[in-house]
């Protein structure tokens, strides 16, 4: 993106808050997509790279936190339709592998640090810079 | 193939001159039809058992839970993934996961090194950066381990690695981490070149380090966002666009070495396995005893 306002930048880019609710946005995309490519696709680490379905779950993730970090306007409007679409993956993915074993899993876990992450990134977000004055412009 | 496993069969002494039979892919193949009532040597060719997960798992295997094993049993039996690696991608994997580790921290050092002069990036990006880098060499070092393993004949190692849940999503973190990091760096190369071309200069032209008019030095700060002055020095635009350069194409790589080691493994590694056993044909009514 074409920056307009570089004093702005200046301030955003080293916004605390900000950043860390970026951060915890981040962790929770990243728990929720690991969790749900665990059990839609099978094999070993190297056999889970060669499916396309890895990459296909893979790169909204990598598209959203990568843009998300230079807080362009797109992915700053897109903050919380992402995490929710996160947290219910990851909730779904939990709520079947517990169906299935009976039991705890990883996914799980997984779920918990989705959960807490997105709830982390919206509750650092109030009062941020971005949150404030906006996304980058 | 079939000469081929003819000539196996009649290699060895006991088996010279028997029938063969290939099964592959469901379908029989008949490569030497046995006398009567001899024994008959069978090839099958059979997929190598890779991990299903369960949402892909049939609904009669899905369903086949009683009894309930234990639940530490279960947890690690929920995804088999003990299928074994060739050595080939090992050594690939370990070339492509250190190159791309050696790249992705001299991009870390470059960009800070710059950053007086980009404006620098956020400080997210920075923390995915550094994370991506380290995601790199923590790949590289258990890429040493696994080729280390290899070399030495202890291939179970790696696949009682690939078989613990723990090592699969480590390394899957690992990998989400590290094409995070890859993923930043290709878009800052994608901007860089964007604002290149608005301002009718080229990445080629600033790797050969040509040198740059006044007014475009004027243009090309700009457009690259550069801070300090109005009109950067020329060297410190080539400078700036040799690095992102430098960072696309760690980037690159770091995503080269996820899908290609992936795709050398789906190649190689999923060789199948080839079962051999002699059975004895007897005729239809033929009586006890054998013809």
């Amino acid at each position: 993106m074409t920056r307009r306002d570089n004093a702005y930048w200046q301030r955003l880019r080293r916004d605390r808050r900000s950043n860390a609710a970026v951060l915890l946005a981040a962790l929770a995309a990243l728990a929720a997509t690991i969790s749900v490519i665990s059990i839609s696709v099978g094999g070993t680490q190297y056999q889970a790279r060669a499916n396309p379905l890895y990459w296909l779950l893979m790169a909204p993730m990598l598209w959203w936190v990568v843009g998300l970090t230079t807080f362009a306007p797109r992915y700053v409007r897109l903050w919380t339709p992402a995490l929710a679409v996160a947290c219910l993956a990851s909730v779904a993915a939990a709520a079947a592998t517990m169906h299935e074993a009976g039991d705890w899993t990883a996914q799980t876990i997984a779920c918990a640090v989705t959960l807490a992450a997105a709830a982390a990134s919206f509750l650092v977000r109030r009062g941020s810079l971005v949150e404030r004055e906006g996304p980058a412009r | 193939m079939a000469r081929a496993l003819v000539g196996v069969v009649d290699s060895v002494p006991e088996t010279r001159g028997i029938g063969a039979v290939l099964i592959e892919g469901g379908r029989l193949h008949r490569l030497r039809a046995p006398d009567a009532g001899e024994a008959t040597v069978v090839f099958e060719l059979r997929d190598r058992p890779r991990g299903i997960p369960f949402l892909q798992a049939p609904p009669a295997a899905a369903s086949r839970r009683a009894p309930a094993p234990p639940a530490a049993a279960r947890s690690a039996a929920q995804v088999q993934r003990n299928a074994a690696s060739s050595p080939a991608t090992e050594w690939v994997n370990l070339g492509l996961n250190c190159g791309g580790a050696v790249l992705a921290w001299i991009g870390v050092a470059g960009m800070s090194s710059l950053a007086p002069v980009t404006g620098g990036v956020s400080g997210a990006g920075a923390v995915l950066m550094y994370g991506g880098a380290i995601g790199a060499t923590g790949q590289c070092m258990v890429s040493v381990a696994r080729t280390t393993n290899v070399a030495r004949g202890r291939t179970d190692i790696n696949q009682r690695w690939d078989a613990r849940p723990t090592y699969y999503w480590t390394m899957l973190a690992a990998d989400g981490v590290g094409l995070l990091g890859a993923g930043g760096a290709l878009l800052e190369l994608k901007s860089a070149n964007a604002a290149l071309r608005g301002a009718g200069w080229s990445l080629g032209q600033a790797r050969r380090g040509e040198t740059i008019s006044r007014p475009m030095r004027r243009q090309l700060t700009t457009a690259l966002e550069l801070q300090g002055a109005t009109r950067v020095a020329g060297s410190v635009i080539n400078r700036v666009v040799r690095q992102k350069l430098l960072d696309g194409a760690a980037g690159a790589l770091g995503m080269f070495a996820s899908g290609y080691g992936g795709v050398l493994n789906e190649a190689w590694g999923q060789s199948r396995d080839l079962v051999v056993w002699i059975t004895e044909e007897r005729r239809a009514g033929a009586g006890a005893g054998r013809r």
